[in-house]
């Protein structure tokens, strides 16, 4: 029983330090020339029931980020401790006891479904899978139950995947994750393939789950409104780096990174009076290409309050308190942000 | 693969048949080829072999419904004896083929990496040897006989199996239900057969099917130049290119054996088209 | 406010083995010179049909037009054949258009330059060489660095968001009246989205451009959008300006879109209320309100029993919905 007390103070999951290279280039000819970082040292913690929100740009590395946790893709460096047991030295056998316990949602639904299977044989290999014996009958209850969870018809069992709307894909893609009892599901994107008026029924749906299954989500997306409005703890990356993490009420409120604030600014508010009255800042220039990453600070090519420091040293992930983080060198706090305001005013 | 269909998707079966006319008509002329290839020996009217040279280059007529050819043989006896000779080499081949191929095209794509680079170099050299010259070596080797051309033609068959699986495998492990079957802890094995293998069916049974086609063909030529089937035995293929020397004198000798392959190798082809859009849920509402 | 464009009644249907499917359905709207008017609507609810019926781009078949005036500049362009000399000229001239992915719109085998340029001297008649010159010029209005250098390059070797300004430019080189932008910006990130859409903005109150924002993204409209038009399924169900439709949504539709879409700068533990089931299949269709098996507020007796409501007045500015509880139930009271 003392395993309970260890429990409660190790968090679920705890990133260390990440790096995931690719080499750039394929072929013989252009071996170990250049790779591309697409994530370079980031470091975060969920708490068990809790979700912690990835955002950033297309090619930020979030996904990687995912698919590393996911063993998708083998880490190249750092740590992934999944309840205090370390991941990415286990050898396949040893993983394989976690396997199911870190489930994937998918961007696109219909992708991720195999077309020649129905809904039950899609559900029944996800539950044969975990190599127990099972009736015919404790199958067809369980999936009955699944659909159940996912707030799908018990006649849907016999559909198949080009039979059935966005939004119930995406559902059956949650009830197949959920066959595997997983405690950490990693949501990629989940909802951005979808209709607006059926983003938010997923978006409920996730939040149900996670109150009726006590699970944990690590909440991958690119936009800002869906991950601040499901997520405990945002995470903001730019360029394979993580930049800044905050709780999700401080995101709107008060960021202090350049480039979340950028970020911020550049998502539209649907209240008429409250976006016409804001100030918009068009972020110059694009992410550049993660092969050649611009050196110090990744953002200071694009950045209004770049110096010489920036352009030579990474600046660390500080402590801003109250378990805030930032990674700039001249986070917009206290008397920045005051001067900016007034300028505003 | 069929049984296994009709036991899971009965309406598989319903929508197969219900795709009209031809779908019928080709079925029933492969029922009756397989018939006559298992019966034939009690089918034939005549000895398939008889020599009657007072008969020779007949046209038809109610005694030879075919006619006979150069040696007085009656050419229906022979095409019932050759169908089975015929049949059994082109479905055994094609068979061992895509058995031995589909097996290694899906493991080399699957795995990828040295295992792939490996299979498809080999593949590679397999496919500059020219079919006919790899198929005579082996035939050489082997001996003569059923079982021998058997293996020869369908080890030229391999590569054509495991070239096209390997590509649709590639593009078929980057889909997202792949690496949704790996994280609900599926096993490779499975994987392999349960996802990969029915999403490359459509593709390879019109490969199947065409190559059913060029077995038959093979068969002929090792036939003809004296490898294959030694010659008393009648194939469709020995027929044709015998009856090539007489095509002036009598036309029959060589259009009945071919049209026989011609009509064979159309049915396989519409009865794979049809299987192929049965068993694909995403077609199976249209017709 | 004079009227660019202004289409009457507009019908497009496609005619698929399920049989036919009413795409667009008696639709009308109009566009007034310098204006930015956005086209809401889920996927599938016609909205792109409807524009790309303007220009005489429906596939066809199985599309077809089947009536309506499309009044451009005082003329009607239905009357001209989809390939007429008239349809060349205006279609990428005098309308230019922008898809989500311009990609498609380019040839990927001819360089940018070559491209931008060619379409300059069709539409000026200007010279090769000054045409070039001219392309130069354009890449730099819209913001592109080392525009001699990117009017070499290829459309691959550009990002996403560098090939809609090429887009751009190339509407702005052909000094077209009236921009139609399909998805704009939704396959670029959220910072790229802000600056393409800055730029065409800029674009409509430097050359008093018309702009139509063909979108699902209910944030776009509320920071651009002059005026809005709300489709759902083949039908416009509600419009008006910005201001008063966002503020006061008159449709239900309108409304639950509004409720469902969470605000970066909304209390936390707000709810989101989603509109329940999915949009319609557009040929299984029947004779009452589409919106109806979705609707919250459907009145029993009312909304099931009357046919498919009409636009109409429901609000000062223009403000228009299509709803049997503005126009039944005021009325019975």
């Amino acid at each position: 029983m003392t395993d309970l007390s260890v429990k409660n103070s190790t968090p679920l999951l705890q990133v260390e330090g990440l790096h995931m290279s690719f080499p750039a280039g394929s072929g013989i000819a252009s071996k170990k020339h250049a790779v591309v970082r697409a994530v370079d040292n980031v470091s975060f913690t969920i708490e068990e029931g809790k979700t912690f929100g990835l955002v950033g740009e297309s090619g930020c590395g979030k996904t990687t980020v995912g698919k590393c946790i996911l063993r998708v893709y083998r880490a190249t460096g750092g740590k992934i401790f999944y309840m205090g047991t370390d991941i990415t030295g286990l050898p396949d056998k040893q993983f394989n006891s976690f396997r199911r316990e870190i489930q994937l949602i998918f961007q696109d639904p219909y992708g991720s479904l195999d077309p020649r299977q129905s809904v039950y044989s899609i559900l029944k290999e996800a539950i044969v899978c975990d190599g127990k014996r099972h009736s015919k009958e404790q199958i067809r209850a369980r999936v009955n139950e699944l659909l159940g969870l996912v707030e799908l018809a018990p006649a849907m069992s016999g559909r198949y995947p080009h039979e059935m709307s966005g939004g119930q894909r995406q559902r059956l893609g949650i009830a197949r994750a959920l066959a595997c009892e997983p405690k950490l599901v990693v949501c990629d994107e989940p909802v951005s393939a979808l209709d607006v008026s059926i983003q938010a029924q997923i978006i409920n749906l996730f939040k149900e789950l996670q109150k009726k299954l006590g699970l944990t989500y690590l909440f991958i997306a690119h936009d800002l409104a869906v991950v601040r409005h499901i997520a405990d703890t945002i995470g903001v990356m730019y360029l394979g780096h993580l930049v800044e993490v905050m709780d999700a009420e401080k995101l709107y409120t008060s960021p202090v990174h350049p480039y979340t604030r950028a970020l911020l600014s550049a998502v539209p508010i649907t209240d008429y009076d409250v976006e016409r009255s804001r100030r918009r800042e068009v972020l110059q220039g694009e992410v550049p290409s993660p092969i050649n990453a611009p050196s110090g600070c990744p953002f200071h090519p694009r950045c209004k309050y770049a110096t010489d420091v920036c352009r030579q040293t990474m600046p660390e992930l500080r402590d801003m308190g109250d378990g805030h983080f930032s990674a700039c060198h001249h986070p917009c706090t206290g008397a920045a942000l005051q001067q900016e305001q007034t300028a505003q005013g | 693969m069929a049984n296994k269909a009709k036991r899971r998707r009965p309406e598989a079966l319903n929508v197969f048949f219900g795709r009209g006319i031809l779908v019928k008509l080709c079925v029933g002329i492969l029922a009756a080829f397989f018939v006559i290839s298992i019966f034939g020996s009690w089918l034939t009217p005549y000895e398939p072999t008889a020599i009657d040279t007072s008969n020779t280059l007949q046209g038809p007529s109610l005694a030879h419904p075919f006619g006979t050819d150069a040696l007085g043989r009656d050419v229906m006896s022979r095409l019932i004896s050759g169908a089975q000779v015929s049949l059994l080499t082109s479905v055994l081949s094609g068979t061992l083929a895509a058995i031995i191929g589909i097996t290694i095209g899906l493991i080399a794509g699957y795995f990828g990496g040295v295992i792939n680079t490996v299979i498809m170099r080999l593949v590679d050299m397999v496919l500059s040897i020219p079919a006919l010259v790899f198929a005579m070596v082996i035939a050489f080797i082997l001996g003569g006989g059923v079982p021998s051309i058997v293996v020869a033609i369908g080890f030229t068959l391999i590569p054509t199996y495991v070239r096209m699986v390997n590509g649709l495998v590639a593009g078929l492990r980057e889909n997202d239900y792949i690496v949704a079957a790996q994280i609900i802890g599926q096993k490779n094995r499975r994987i392999l057969f349960k996802h990969l293998f029915p999403n490359c069916f459509p593709s390879l049974i019109v490969l199947y099917t065409m190559n059913l086609g060029t077995a038959i063909m093979m068969e002929a030529t090792l036939s003809y130049l004296g490898i294959g089937i030694k010659a008393p035995q009648a194939t469709w293929g020995n027929m044709v290119s015998e009856g090539y020397d007489y095509l002036l004198l009598n036309p029959w000798l060589c259009f009945v054996p071919g049209v026989m392959v011609i009509l064979v190798v159309i049915a396989f082809n519409v009865v794979g088209d049809g299987l192929r859009d049965s068993l694909d849920p995403r077609l199976r509402g249209k017709l | 406010m004079e009227k660019l464009l202004d289409v009457r009644n507009l019908r497009t249907s496609f005619f698929t083995s399920d049989g036919e499917v009413r795409a667009v359905n008696d639709v009308s709207f109009h566009v007034g010179a310098g204006e930015v008017v956005a086209i809401v609507g889920e996927s599938g609810c016609g909205k792109s049909v409807t524009q790309m019926s303007v220009v005489q781009l429906v596939q066809s078949p199985p599309g077809r037009i089947l009536g309506g005036e499309v009044i451009f500049e005082g003329e009607d362009l239905l009357k001209y054949p989809r390939k007429s000399r008239k349809m060349m000229s205006i279609r990428g001239a005098k309308i230019a258009m922008i898809f989500q992915e311009p990609m498609t719109s380019l040839n990927p085998v001819l360089t940018v330059g070559s491209q931008l340029s060619e379409v300059i001297r069709t539409h000026t008649g200007a010279r090769r060489k000054d045409a070039w010159n001219s392309g130069i010029k354009a890449l730099e209005s819209v913001g592109i660095p080392d525009p001699e250098r990117r009017m070499k390059s290829y459309p691959f070797e550009m990002s996403g968001g560098m090939r809609q300004r090429v887009m751009i430019a190339i509407a702005a080189a052909c000094n077209a009246k009236l921009i139609i932008a399909d998805e704009p910006t939704t396959a670029l990130d959220v910072t790229t989205q802000a600056q393409v859409m800055e730029l065409l903005l800029s674009l409509v109150k430097e050359r008093g451009t018309s702009l139509i924002i063909v979108t699902h993204n209910l944030g776009l409209v509320t920071r651009y959008a002059d005026r809005i038009y709300v489709m759902y399924a083949g039908k416009i169900v509600e419009s008006g300006t910005t201001r008063d439709l966002l503020t006061e949504p008159k449709h239900p539709y309108t409304a639950g879109l509004l409720r469902s879409v969470p605000r970066l700068d909304a209390q936390k533990d707000v709810d989101l209320v989603p509109i329940k089931g999915s949009p319609p299949n557009l040929a299984e269709l029947d004779w009452r309100c589409a919106f109806l098996p979705r609707c919250r507020c459907a009145l029993e007796g009312t909304c099931d029993k009357l046919k498919q409501p009409v636009l109409a007045p429901a609000g000062e500015r223009e403000h228009f919905a299509a709803c049997h509880l503005l126009t039944e139930v005021s009325e019975n009271d």
